[in-house]
């Protein structure tokens, strides 16, 4: 499992890890390529009463996500993120509500972190300038 | 927004309109800014780089290993330096271009033969140029100062005219730093050459090309701006205007004039007086046209011809929202991208009518100078026929003050001539002003500048500082949108006096005048910048060495950065609500807001609270009087 630490304090809202993230997730492995496929950063950093909080996948023992799916087509992988069944998800957005941490975005169908599990690292915390975001080996 | 208890009246339209706004499901500046959140550190800092394709480069300060140089081996000193140049010499290149293309216009004035309004004026500049005439051929002398004014952009030699005015002292250090600005253009091309890749590294260097790039903006361009503006639309004499979105008439057509130059806002005032355009909206079922003006074009026909002022730069959205505005008529500087969006989900026009700032969405219809008064009149109609247009859904605040507004120096000097001994002394000094001062009446003199920012609450820190600072004798003069947040607040009035301390209220009620005077737009910063050089000359010391000092509580444009630059450079404290983008090098932040005042006798200071920011200018002003033992 691959837990990411994100520091508050280091963080400075440049968004590089959001460009990383949909850079990541697309085909050809680039910013042009994510926007031209319209890939959603699955990581987000915004501002909440003053303070920088971040918006990401925290791959909980028990995802209430997956709890309140009511087509079954989220599950738990090994590595303990979550996977969509694209075949079977209807876009309803009730895991988006479900999930305490805002973590799960519709785009159209729901978008959640997978530590890029094709990589040999979560590319959010290899793009961070600032080391705010650093990977954890659990 | 809910901390904003300036005054309650302009709080309560705000928040009318902004309910509206939301009503109507329409974005503001506020809504912008908060989705905006949180805004990159690295830029916010200044320590991000594009200056060539080897980048974006960015120092990361904040991680022990992150990278502390550019690919070319920049710190953050020369890259935080670098960006401030840059945005000092973009502010410098808006006003001085707006001073050109005031000169052009008295230029086309001589060619069109048409009159210009202060000869008086006209004829005391060409002294001061030396600039030889007739007393009968006043269009000669128009062509000659229009084309020296003109001269002063790209001379190949000399330094500016107007540096002469300053104080000998303030010359010398300018000069023995090499920052006497030469002519215009050059400056502002010599920070973008000094500024490109690969040439000047050292932060001082960078700022010394900084400074003089604001100088030319100060002492030149704002200057030539602001003296043949009143050479041409007339010199602004006191006069009482209201203020604030309530100015807006339900049965009127009504356009609002926003952006900076006179003369498209000239050439306006003449077009709705005009009895066929005036017919034409009797026609179409209105009482008239009311004119109103936004931000500085709203400064300087208020100034002159006692038009309403709408509001300043956060209000120009809300304006629209009113749904009573038939056309908003913008030239340059200042003007929201947003109001083309906006525009199109009330019935308002937007009409861009500069070749600088086209708008995607708005009609353009471009201001020929030589033909001003057709274009306007066209403009007008636009307005005129959009107002069958209007919808139901209307709301205009009932929100309005009334202030006094037209001190230019001129209009200062004769005030205070109202007080002078005439068998005594002569008239047509500052004598009087340089007495209270003295005596202790008024402690001191400030200047509140600037725009609006999101990152303060909006107005409150104008409006507050200038209480507190007039409640501490300290007599305050504004400018910019500044100036429209003090007349709102009603310190522009007759009443105000009662809120300044016991001896600026004495003085106040002595001249007549407010204690917040509103000197003009934001170019006409160079007014307060001759007043000064007046007073110091007068005193026989230099500008470093009077009580005064200047405050930006809410800036946020490069215009500000340069006014800011050259006012420390003048030799004044200049305090900043706003933090500008180089906290990223902490040996530029000492350099402006420390070794500046070694160098130049004035220096940066960043507080955000107006409170605070009052306590510490009444500190400075209270220090240099002890040093002028007064």
């Amino acid at each position: 499992m691959v837990k990411i630490s994100f520091d508050r304090d280091l963080c400075l809202g440049c968004k590089t890890c959001e460009l990383a993230c949909a850079a990541a997730h697309s085909r050809v492995n680039s910013i042009i390529g994510a926007i031209k496929e319209n890939k959603i950063s699955r990581i987000r950093i915004k501002k909440v009463s003053g303070k920088i909080k971040l918006e990401q996948c925290k791959l909980c023992q028990n995802p209430k996500c997956i709890d309140s799916c009511p087509t079954k087509s989220l599950s738990k992988e090994e590595n303990g993120t979550v996977k969509v069944n694209y075949l079977t998800c209807t876009g309803c957005g009730l895991c988006k509500e479900a999930c305490p941490f805002g973590a799960i975005v519709l785009g159209p169908f729901p978008t959640l972190c997978d530590r890029c599990a094709e990589s040999d690292e979560p590319l959010c915390a290899r793009a961070c300038p600032t080391k705010a975001l650093k990977v954890k080996a659990v | 927004m809910q901390d904003n208890k300036q005054c309650n009246g302009c709080e309560q339209a705000l928040n009318l309109l902004l309910k509206k706004a939301k009503d109507d499901k329409v974005e503001t500046v506020w809504g912008r800014a908060l989705a905006m959140q949180p805004q990159c550190g690295f830029g916010e800092m200044g320590v991000c780089c594009t200056n060539c394709s080897m980048g974006p480069c960015r120092i990361v300060k904040i991680s022990p290993d992150g990278p502390k140089k550019g690919v070319c081996g920049a710190t953050e000193d020369t890259m935080a330096a670098r960006n401030l140049a840059r945005s000092i010499a973009a502010g410098s290149a808006a006003h001085s271009d707006h001073g050109r293309d005031i000169a052009e216009a008295l230029l086309n004035f001589v060619k069109q033969k048409r009159p210009i309004k202060d000869k008086e004026k006209l004829k005391l500049l060409a002294e001061e140029w030396g600039i030889k005439s007739c007393d009968d051929d006043t269009e000669n002398l128009v062509a000659k100062v229009a084309k020296t004014a003109l001269d002063e952009f790209g001379k190949p030699f000399g330094h500016l005219r107007f540096v002469e005015r300053a104080p000998k002292k303030r010359k010398d250090i300018w000069e023995s730093m090499n920052v006497v600005p030469r002519a215009i253009d050059r400056e502002i091309v010599e920070v973008l050459h000094s500024t490109h890749m690969g040439c000047d590294a050292d932060y001082r260097n960078i700022m010394n090309a900084a400074v003089r790039a604001a100088l030319s903006d100060g002492w030149g361009g704002s200057m030539i701006g602001t003296e043949l503006s009143d050479i041409l639309f007339g010199t602004p004499a006191p006069h009482e205007v209201e203020a604030n979105l309530g100015v807006l008439k339900e049965d009127s057509v009504n356009i609002v004039i926003h952006g900076h130059e006179p003369t498209l806002s000239e050439a306006m005032v003449i077009a709705v007086n005009d009895p066929e355009m005036i017919e034409m909206a009797k026609k179409q079922g209105a009482e008239s046209i009311n004119l109103v003006g936004m931000c500085c074009t709203g400064n300087e026909i208020s100034m002159r011809h006692g038009i309403p002022m709408a509001g300043n730069f956060f209000q120009q959205e809300l304006a629209i929202v009113t749904g009573a505005v038939e056309a908003m008529v913008v030239d340059v500087q200042c003007i929201m991208p947003s109001l083309s969006q906006l525009a199109k989900c009330y019935h308002t026009k937007l009409i861009t009518t500069s070749c600088k700032a086209k708008i995607p969405g708005a009609i353009h219809i471009e201001f020929d100078e030589i033909k001003s008064i057709e274009c306007a009149k066209k403009i007008v109609q636009e307005a005129v026929i959009n107002f069958k247009n209007r919808t139901g859904n209307l709301l205009i605040p009932k929100e309005k003050s009334k202030g006094k507004v037209g001190y230019s120096v001129e209009a200062i000097i004769k005030t205070l001539d109202g007080v002078t001994n005439t068998f005594a002394h002569p008239s047509g000094t500052v004598k009087p002003l340089v007495d209270a001062i003295k005596s202790g009446v008024v402690r001191g003199a400030a200047a509140i500048v600037g725009c609006n920012n999101h990152r303060v609450p909006y107005d409150k820190c104008h409006v507050e500082l200038a209480r507190e600072l007039i409640k501490n004798d300290v007599l305050v003069v504004t400018t910019g949108c500044g100036a429209h947040a003090c007349i709102k607040a009603g310190l522009m009035s007759d009443d105000a006096v009662k809120l300044a301390g016991k001896g600026l209220a004495t003085a106040c009620g002595l001249l007549k005048i407010p204690p917040v005077l509103h000197m003009g737009s934001c170019v006409d910063i160079s007014r307060i910048l001759h007043l000064v050089s007046m007073v110091a000359n007068y005193m026989d010391v230099d500008i470093k060495d009077l009580p005064i000092a200047a405050a930006a509580p809410e800036w946020m444009s490069e215009k500000a950065l340069s006014i800011g630059t050259y006012a420390v450079a003048s030799g004044i404290y200049v305090v900043l609500g706003v933090s500008p983008q180089v906290t990223g090098s902490e040996n530029l932040t000492k350099y402006l807001t420390s070794d500046m005042e070694d160098i130049y006798g004035g220096r940066f200071d960043i507080e955000p609270d107006a409170l605070k920011a009052a306590g510490k200018i009444i500190n400075h002003i209270e220090n240099k009087r002890k040093a002028l033992q007064i």
